[in-house]
């Protein structure tokens, strides 16, 4: 049956069929061929894949972010960004990570940011004598902080589909978010003193209370949202049901950037975007509950520890596998065919689930960086007229930062856990 | 010919029909949604009384939303595939594989709209625990959206052996 079940799936999806249906197709041939389960296994556990309470953080993070970005929001962030920190060396493209950090708190996936922030940036960087190449990669590598920190669709699934604490583990991703901008700050401001790249003047008392009352009511969301996770007012679910609420309240009444008859345009174009991501995890709970009838979980923890039960070992091979297939396929496919496989061997082995969720979510995101089908990579190409393959060239110097703060956080839970276990209990 | 061009042209408007009130329905499900956790919110801050329903019915209209706009995700070509290898084949053959694409997808739906038709009745009389309605109304969009897809799949396998010339 597994033999079955994997090689339709590989066949199918090979042949560029959507994956979701690929796995369902393989889940019908599994089950029609080797076993006697009936077909309406199926849809009960499609349907029960998705239904959770949980998921529907998705789209409601996946709406504030759009509603933020509809309303000139972006503008403001980075004109405070480059208020705060413009006048250090290479300048511009601090300010660059700084509106990435700020916009991550309000967005949970990576191409939103790419495509949020990368027009305006792109512009500015060029008027001030950046070159254009340097510019796109510094966009496309701030953007993966956005799924690293809170809010975070891709933590959202782990969290889900492993039965962990939205919460916790959105918290666990701030300090390696954070390590990563500053990673990439340092990386910047090197490679700017080498290359003689413009800084601006430092910001004089009265601009920055400027430049922060106009970004003052995008600010207040991630405090509003994260706050209240964090202390426990709201369930993630519902803080991001509070971050569309006052999206909305700020784009229809305060800067008026949209009217109420673009509502549903937004609605269906958010949930098509979520369905992209539910459909897979519908599909591939049928395809999941088959490998595990056949133990398939069990037989790969036993596998893995008849070789070595370190964990630290097992972690290293882990991020290898995950770097692969992470810059081969999306980093939300993978997220969700690997995490029931590595799952069991995770838990096997004690290594804690909060941690290691973080680890796979700040590893599959260094893919969405990456050659071959890096997706910001293609966005900052489309954006820019830059072609694709100069951009991945161009990104290696960055990968460096990423790939060792990745380590760090592998080999020091401590940095994952720490916040998490201070705030939370 | 004709006959062909005359289906395809009746399947195209009925396409067109269903992928408005797939838009219209996901809109409102979706926005439904969202309105029901914040009063959820608000019934717990403000009047002191957590309304139990709002969450299951909240989870409801969010499968409703999910399978309604998987569909229209289909039509709009949107899924996540992998087209490492399949791009590198000539024009006619990727024509050839659409059709194929097509076949079993069709046939996939087919088996999916019979087998939660099947949960659907089945599940008929057995109720939620706190809305009190038939367990049911969680399944009654993945029909829905197999039909669709169905539909839409139908007119793209017409269109591409219209064009696709024999290998």
């Amino acid at each position: 049956m597994l033999l079955i079940l994997l090689l339709t799936f590989l066949l199918l999806a090979i042949l560029r069929l959507p994956i979701a249906l690929a796995l369902g197709l393989a889940a019908v041939a599994a089950i029609g061929f080797t076993s006697d389960l009936p077909f309406t296994a199926i849809p009960h556990k499609m349907v029960n894949g998705i239904d959770s309470y949980v998921f529907l953080a998705i789209p409601l993070f996946l709406m504030a972010g759009r509603l933020m970005n509809a309303g000139g929001i972006t503008d403001r962030i980075f004109s405070f960004a480059r208020v705060i920190i413009g006048h250090i060396s290479g300048g511009l493209a601090h300010a660059n990570v700084i509106a990435g950090i700020i916009f991550s708190w309000m967005s949970g996936s990576a191409v939103a940011a790419v495509g949020g922030l990368g027009e305006i940036e792109l512009k500015a960087m060029k008027e001030n004598g950046f070159d254009q190449e340097f510019s796109a990669s510094v966009i496309v590598a701030s953007s993966v902080l956005g799924p690293i920190i809170p809010p975070s669709i891709p933590l959202i699934v782990y969290a889900a589909m492993t039965e962990n604490s939205v919460g916790k583990l959105f918290i666990g991703g701030i300090i390696p978010g954070l390590l990563l901008a500053l990673s990439l700050m340092v990386l910047i401001y090197f490679i700017s003193k080498r290359r003689y790249y413009p800084k601006d003047k430092r910001a004089t008392f009265k601009q920055l209370i400027t430049a922060f009352k106009d970004g003052f009511l995008p600010l207040m969301m991630p405090v509003i949202m994260l706050g209240g996770i964090a202390v426990g007012i709201f369930t993630p679910t519902e803080a991001a049901a509070v971050a569309v609420l006052y999206a909305l309240i700020i784009s229809l009444f305060i800067y008026r950037t949209i009217n109420l008859s673009d509502i549903p345009g937004i609605l269906v174009e958010t949930m098509i975007t979520t369905a992209v991501v539910t459909f897979i995890i519908s599909m591939t709970t049928p395809f999941s509950f088959l490998l595990t009838i056949e133990d398939a979980g069990e037989d790969v923890a036993v596998f893995v520890t008849a070789f070595t039960e370190n964990k630290w070992v097992v972690l290293f091979m882990i991020n290898l596998l995950l770097l692969f297939f992470g810059a081969l396929m999306e980093a939300g496919v993978v997220l969700i065919l690997f995490t029931p496989i590595l799952y069991p061997l995770i838990v096997s082995l004690g290594i804690d689930p909060i941690h290691f969720g973080v680890v796979m979510v700040f590893n599959l995101m260094i893919g969405v960086a990456t050659p071959p089908v890096g997706v910001c990579l293609f966005v900052m190409s489309h954006i820019s007229g830059i072609r694709v393959e100069t951009l991945m060239e161009k990104i290696i110097p960055f990968l460096v930062p990423m790939l060792l703060i990745l380590l760090l956080i592998t080999y020091l839970p401590e940095l994952v856990l720490l916040l998490p276990n201070l705030w939370m209990e | 010919m004709h006959i062909f061009f005359t289906i395809v042209i009746k399947l195209k408007f009925l396409n067109i029909l269903i992928e408005k009130m797939l838009y219209w329905l996901t809109a409102l499900s979706a926005g439904l949604f969202f309105v029901v956790i914040i009063l959820g919110v608000l019934a717990r801050y403000v009047t002191q009384s957590p309304l139990l329903w709002s969450i299951e019915i909240a989870r409801l209209l969010f499968v409703w939303s999910c399978f309604l706009a998987a569909a229209l995700a289909y039509r709009k070509k949107a899924h996540i595939a992998i087209g490492l290898l399949v791009d590198k084949f000539s024009p006619n053959w990727q024509m050839q594989l659409e059709v194929i694409r097509q076949v079993m997808v069709i046939f996939f739906m087919l088996l999916i709209f019979y087998a939660s038709s099947e949960t659907i009745f089945r599940l008929w009389f057995s109720k939620l625990p706190v809305l009190g309605i038939s367990q049911a109304w969680f399944y009654i969009p993945v029909p829905l959206s197999a039909l669709s897809i169905i539909s839409f799949s139908f007119e793209a396998m017409l269109r591409s052996t219209s064009t696709a010339k024999p290998a």
